[in-house]
């Protein structure tokens, strides 16, 4: 029995079939690489998180943002991740801005007019394996 | 420096955001993307729909309080120039008291403290910070990973191996993204370890402002209902089984008084006076 378990999964490898599993770790270094290329350009980070998710699922985090403050909120997605998605809502729950790529590592830019409540909205929009998740980050960034 | 734990999974439907827009460009100054297969997403046309209250009463709000770097920014974008590092006071607080609010309270103010004042004090200070939040973070029994980690930077802080902006970046990551995972290990050092911080960042703004004579900035600066709210949800449920903590009910109390101050939402000379008068009556009781 053993046997026959590992021989399929050597075959599985061999033929590159297994699911692909959430990669956190993949996500996280990537967000921490493009959190440091940032400071280069004067911004700091506030809030860096990670997750997992399956295709069309989200997160919804709410942050205070400072008016006068420029805002760059950054999303990854692990190599399973084709398109991540990022949307900034008001308080109310009113779209302010969103991300119009359709790029696995979305950014946006924002400078609130006055210091108020924000959700923000990860959406794991495509992933190449719809059936499996993955891993994502967000970073919120100002300067 | 996110420590790779189990989190709790906050997972919503696909339910609010089908027509999000996917017109290529991106990000220039990003790195290059990883490969992904299957990469040509459909591109959608309208903007997303409005975020429904039910899923807004989903939301995670352990990102909800701003950082001390952050209200400091914003002063500055406001034109007050007293800078929060210069007010700063020399404290030295024992983090290895039995009352673990006091200390989770202290932990989060010397850590606003030591992001302040990074660029200013000597390395050996931000070491000596990083020491105490270490201790604090240990009677809080905050989990192995977290002190191994601030041993970690103090060691490279103090062989000159950490300065400058990669100094900056792993302060402000460690305040951004390992702290709040303590949550799980301890789910209520979290929030009382972001009062303390806020607490501190606002009694230096109200300084700030005040020194300065100016109340105008302080509506932006200091009115931040949903954070007030936020730590008034946790103290208030807190307090219940520990009815006897001195910080808790001062924390209350002082908490009330900005919650009045923001449902007010002007902020006049009356109002800074308050602000500075009541988070100070909190951090005095440290």
């Amino acid at each position: 029995m053993l046997r026959t378990v590992l021989a399929v999964l050597a075959a599985c490898l061999f033929l590159g079939v297994l699911p692909a599993q959430a990669d956190e770790d993949y996500a996280e270094t990537l967000l921490r690489q493009k959190i440091w290329d940032g400071y280069n350009e004067g911004w700091a980070v506030r809030t860096a998180t990670t997750a997992e998710l399956a295709q069309e699922e989200y997160r919804i985090y709410l942050v205070t943002l400072y008016a006068g403050n420029q805002y760059r909120i950054l999303g990854v997605g692990d190599k399973d991740v084709s398109n991540l998605d990022l949307v900034l809502h008001d308080s109310d729950g009113n779209t302010v801005t969103y991300d119009e790529s359709s790029d696995p590592q979305p950014a946006l830019e924002y400078t609130p007019d006055s210091t108020a409540t924000y959700f923000v909205v990860v959406h794991a929009r495509t992933l190449a394996q719809a059936s499996s998740k993955a891993g994502v980050g967000m970073a919120v960034t100002y300067k | 420096m996110m420590p790779n734990r189990t989190h709790t999974r906050l997972v919503l439907p696909g339910l609010l955001m089908g027509a999000l827009v996917a017109c290529g460009g991106g990000d220039e100054s990003a790195p290059e993307a990883p490969a992904a297969a299957g990469s040509e997403a459909p591109a959608a046309t309208t903007p997303p729909p409005s975020l429904s209250s039910q899923l807004q009463d989903l939301a995670i709000q352990d990102h909800l309080v701003p950082s001390p770097g952050e209200m400091q920014r914003a002063l500055s974008k406001a034109g007050i120039e007293t800078s929060l590092s210069a007010l700063v006071p020399v404290r030295d607080l024992d983090m290895t008291v039995a009352n673990k609010d006091q200390v989770a309270v202290r932990t989060g103010v010397i850590l606003a403290d030591m992001l302040l004042t990074v660029k200013t004090v000597e390395a050996k200070v931000t070491a000596g910070r990083l020491g105490k939040i270490k201790t604090g973070l240990s009677e809080l029994n905050a989990g192995s990973d977290l002190p191994a980690e601030i041993d970690s930077l103090i060691n490279r802080i103090n062989n000159g191996a950490l300065q400058g902006d990669r100094l900056l970046f792993e302060l402000d990551e460690l305040s951004a993204a390992v702290i709040p995972e303590i949550k799980y290990e301890a789910d209520w050092i979290l929030p009382l370890l972001q009062a303390g911080a806020w607490l501190e960042g606002a009694n230096l703004v109200s300084k700030a402002l005040k020194n300065e004579g100016n109340s105008e900035a302080a509506a932006n600066l200091l009115v931040q209902p949903q954070v007030v709210n936020y730590f008034i949800r946790y103290v208030d449920a807190e307090a219940k089984e520990k009815v006897d903590s001195a910080v808790l009910g001062q924390l209350k109390k002082t908490l009330d008084s900005l919650k009045t101050i923001c449902d007010g939402g002007t902020v006049g000379d009356g109002e800074l006076d308050t602000i500075q008068s009541t988070t100070a009556s909190v951090l005095e009781l440290l």
